[in-house]
């Protein structure tokens, strides 16, 4: 017997597929495939009407998989649909089977049956950070919801923080387009990982709403969640933060306030739970970092080695003084403030703002020490995007927008949309991808821009390097720079001597 | 006459119908393998996401593969990479359970703990490879034809993978000599 004996005899026994659910997955996928030519005649955006195609769809919301077709899309919705009715009956980690664990951790039941309360369409009601107020075993974390209608954002911590996009109020039910995803955190033992999928499958899984000023209850069939709104910054948690970018928008000492709307990467990330980095157009500042109360405090600080001049000197200066400072950190609905010893900075989460992009110049743009990389390097990491920028635009990007090497000849990224890439190697210092490919959803405009920067990247030979923060791959005029998420860094490569080492005697 | 799959694909172009036939040749294979890799609760999901992708794609299949299946597994293989923190978790999961002595009696989940824990530390594209090979009986060439990469990196991600898994399921191995490590 040998090792592939060894995974063969642990072959898991399959899941029988529910033979009503795969009759309908397939009814609704060929059904509407008989009516669609093979190649739609519009890239419309489906209506409303179109996406809830029945009352199974509008109560447990999928993921819409929104492709730049009309015809198409109704097809794809259409499977998600069937497939989270086959769940509902099966009583698996939908509706049913998820509220039921809930239960079984100690929230408080309730009757979703009943009729919705509320046919309010908006979200915006319960935009804001919202924590659960009690009710659950001692052992349970606090389960943390952050909501931005806005932008369309959402994030759900426990013991990680996962994010995803869409977040609707329809029909007194709260509908979330997508199955968040997030990074790791410290999920350590299999209890809290367990908690963590039972609420997100609750939270998920199409929960009828209860919101008031302060106070949220989502319930399913079998179980509750109760929040209070948090309006405050005491008790911030790094998790909620984790993964997030926030454009600075306001920076200011007593009496003067800094401009940044010329600066095209003004901006804070939280790459993860554990990690700030800050850019106001010159060198990447930051270090690990940990919050006491409401204090914000840097354990580890450094920062790249760019002589900077001019303005982004003094911004610079001036935002070091204030993250080493222990400031004050509040986050309230996508505002988030530091303010110490006078000096005070305001930064919007990144998916609403972005950054006010202006004319960039070269000294604007975050220049690094870079080194180069190869793929064996980068395998098995993963890349937050931090900054895009094609020509003289700075493109938006979301929290989730991402660059991941999964192998030694593959890489991958996302915006937070469709997903892409293809196999890969480099050589020379440039990144090429070959057999690339691509997701087909319609996405908004501003990611669709973004994502065909990232196609130019990937699509011809790019420049690729490693600098002491982070990755940047430049080419056909995009410039991207990305920082790695937690686990492992890359190691990097020295440089080559400058100089030549004295010839012997 | 029976329809080759290759046929049910060209017919689908123009009568978009007939990849139902296609649907009900493999869906419960490809049900099957997604549920041994990401799980009972995500695999409808991702059954239906593989054909809608497929389907959407019917125009580019290579007709002269001729067998569908390897064409889908392929497809439901990069499927199950969007639903990879899961299976990964699992896998993990799994691994704690072994630790603490506990068995997997929970369907669709590797019957050991050890080569769960095992196969979670393989790198993505290994483990594909792997687990086609092991639990889905594809060839080397299906493999490759499925995955979309050359036979001789088929051959090499193999390699490192029963190296990788020799090492960390050392215990449950009998002493076996470095030659039968060549797949």
């Amino acid at each position: 017997m040998d090792e592939l004996d060894l995974v063969r005899l642990a072959r898991p026994e399959a899941a029988t597929p529910d033979p009503d659910a795969l009759a309908r997955m397939k009814g609704a996928v060929f059904a509407a495939a008989t009516t669609s030519p093979v190649t739609p005649a519009t890239d419309a955006l489906p209506t409303d009407d179109e996406l809830t195609v029945d009352t199974a769809v509008s109560r447990a919301p999928r993921p819409r998989r929104l492709l730049a077709t009309s015809a198409a899309a109704a097809v794809v919705l259409a499977v998600g649909g069937l497939a989270v009715a086959a769940r509902h009956r099966g009583g698996g980690a939908g509706d049913g089977g998820a509220a039921t664990n809930v239960n079984e951790v100690g929230t408080v039941t309730d009757d979703a049956t009943a009729p919705p309360s509320s046919t309010d369409d908006s979200a915006k009601a319960i935009d804001g950070i919202w924590r659960t107020t009690g009710g659950l075993p001692d052992e349970a974390p606090a389960v943390v919801l952050a909501i931005n209608s806005s932008a369309g954002t959402f994030s759900i911590s426990v013991c990680s923080t996962l994010v995803g996009r869409g977040v609707h109020v329809r029909d007194g039910r709260l509908v979330l387009d997508e199955t968040p995803t997030g990074i790791e955190g410290r999920c350590d033992d299999a209890t809290t990982r367990a908690f963590q999928d039972r609420v997100v499958a609750l939270v998920t899984g199409g929960p009828k709403i209860d919101a008031g000023a302060e106070r949220l209850t989502l319930s399913t069939a079998g179980g509750t969640l109760v929040f209070a709104r948090r309006t405050t910054s005491v008790g911030i948690t790094m998790p909620e933060l984790a993964a997030r970018t926030f454009g600075i928008t306001v920076l200011k000492t007593p009496g003067r306030e800094l401009a940044l709307t010329l600066t095209p990467v003004a901006q804070i990330t939280f790459p993860d739970s554990e990690h700030l980095i800050a850019n106001v157009g010159c060198n990447d500042i930051g270090g690990t970092v940990h919050i006491e109360g409401d204090t914000l405090v840097i354990d580890e600080f450094g920062s790249s080695t760019v002589a900077c001049t001019g303005d982004a000197a003094e911004r610079e200066a001036l935002v070091s003084t204030l993250l080493t400072a222990r400031p004050t950190i509040s986050l309230v609905g996508t505002t988030l403030r530091l303010v110490s010893g006078g000096v005070e900075l305001w930064a919007m989460a990144a998916s609403t703002t972005s950054v006010t992009p202006g004319p960039p110049t070269a000294t604007d743009r975050p220049a690094q020490d870079f080194s180069p990389v190869t793929m064996q390097q980068l395998a098995g990491h993963t890349f937050t995007i931090t900054s895009l920028i094609e020509g003289d635009t700075v493109l938006a990007i979301s929290p989730m927008a991402a660059f991941s090497f999964p192998s030694t000849d593959r890489v991958g990224a996302t915006i937070g949309c469709n997903g892409m890439g293809g196999s890969a190697a480099i050589d020379a210092g440039q990144l090429r991808v070959t057999e690339f490919g691509s997701t087909l959803i319609g996405c908004p405009p501003a990611q669709t821009e973004a994502e065909q920067a990232i196609g130019k990247l990937l699509g011809a030979p790019s420049d690729i390097a490693l600098g002491a923060r982070g990755l940047r791959l430049s080419g056909r005029g995009v410039e991207l720079l990305a920082v790695e998420r937690a686990g492992t860094p890359v190691t990097t490569v020295p440089l080559p001597p400058t100089t030549p080492p004295p010839s012997r005697p | 006459m029976t329809r080759s799959d290759a046929a049910i694909v060209t017919a689908s172009l123009h009568e978009p119908a007939a990849f139902g036939e296609l649907f009900d040749r493999h869906a419960r294979v490809v049900h099957a393998y997604v549920s041994r890799r990401v799980g009972a609760d995500r695999a409808d999901d991702a059954t239906a996401e593989t054909f809608r992708i497929a389907f959407e794609r019917r125009a580019a299949f290579d007709h002269a593969r001729g067998d569908v299946r390897p064409w889908l597994f392929g497809i439901a293989t990069n499927v199950v990479r969007h639903h990879g923190r899961a299976e990964e978790r699992r896998l993990r999961a799994l691994g704690r359970l072994g630790a603490d002595g506990a068995t997997a009696a929970e369907p669709a989940l590797p019957a050991s703990p050890q080569v769960g824990a095992a196969l979670a530390a393989l790198e993505p594209g290994d483990r594909d490879v792997v687990l086609l090979i092991a639990w889905e009986d594809l060839s080397y060439e299906q493999v490759a034809a499925a995955l979309d990469i050359p036979l001789g990196t088929v051959r090499s991600r193999l390699h490192r993978a029963r190296r990788l898994l020799r090492q960390r399921l050392a215990d449950h191995l009998d002493d076996l000599p470095e030659e039968d490590l060549h797949g």
